[in-house]
């Protein structure tokens, strides 16, 4: 059953990456690689550090991480960028997104993660560390990583992509979103100590 | 001029989302025989919004 799961969200990960290809072009593609980069260093961060979750054993994995648990973040991200654009009429192309177009996304992510994560516990194919205090088997604290991560990665993407085109933008780019996972793991995991969720 | 994308390829990650949904029912029905609505609710209108909203 997981080598299912896994392979459905593969399929469907490779067609949002058409679909913002033929819609969006070069930035489309741009924008998957940067999701896929934050995806693969956060997740394999969080194994490395044994921090937040870990997974059953997967057939698909990409370094240390399962695959799936990398492409999600851009398959989820790309998602609320649809969903947003299509409420507000606002663009993402624009590279200045509104508060509104933000916290969007944030709530559009809030609504994913009560569906991942009941799912993903009963598939038992992740597995938040012990005494994890949830509602509904939706994490407490997942409803601040969704959002967060999504905001802080938009924002520095729009940021960045205003910049011209070139070496210094690629360089700053991978610069910022390994930062951004990292630091977005520790202080995600601090937070949960701290409140003791 | 390029043309404008038509709402069925404009939605079609949303598309894929509601199908995702439809196949995770699926699986908790059939497979592990237990269905939770309740988390998914708040998901499911907001993308029957985006739908009302891209299709009208």
């Amino acid at each position: 059953m997981h080598l299912v799961i896994e392979l459905l969200t593969l399929v469907f990960f490779l067609a949002t990456v058409a679909h913002a290809v033929r819609l969006r072009g070069a930035s489309g593609a741009g924008l998957f690689g940067a999701l896929l980069f934050a995806g693969f260093v956060r997740e394999n961060f969080v194994i490395l550090r044994e921090a937040l979750y870990g997974f059953t054993p997967l057939t698909l994995m990409l370094g240390k991480a399962p695959l799936i648990a990398s492409i999600i973040w851009g398959y989820s991200i790309y998602l609320a960028v649809v969903w947003v654009e299509t409420m507000t009429g606002e663009s993402l192309e624009d590279r200045r997104p509104s508060g509104r177009f933000l916290a969007l996304a944030a709530l559009f992510m809030m609504a994913l993660a009560g569906f991942y994560e009941p799912f993903l516990k009963l598939i038992d194919m992740a597995r938040w560390q012990p005494g994890t205090r949830a509602t509904l088997d939706v994490p407490w604290i997942a409803l601040i990583g969704y959002p967060s991560f999504t905001v802080l990665f938009l924002l520095l993407w729009c940021r960045l992509m205003r910049r011209p085109p070139g070496a210094a933008r690629t360089a700053l780019l991978l610069t910022g979103l390994t930062l951004l996972a990292l630091l977005h793991v520790v202080v995600l995991q601090g937070l949960k100590d701290l409140l003791r969720w | 001029m390029p043309s404008r994308p038509t709402p069925w390829l404009r939605l079609l990650p949303l598309l894929l989302l509601a199908t995702m949904v439809v196949v995770g029912f699926g699986i908790e029905a059939v497979v592990y025989d237990r269905v939770t609505w309740l988390p998914k609710l708040p998901l499911i209108a907001m993308v029957a919004l985006a739908f009302a909203r891209g299709f009208r």
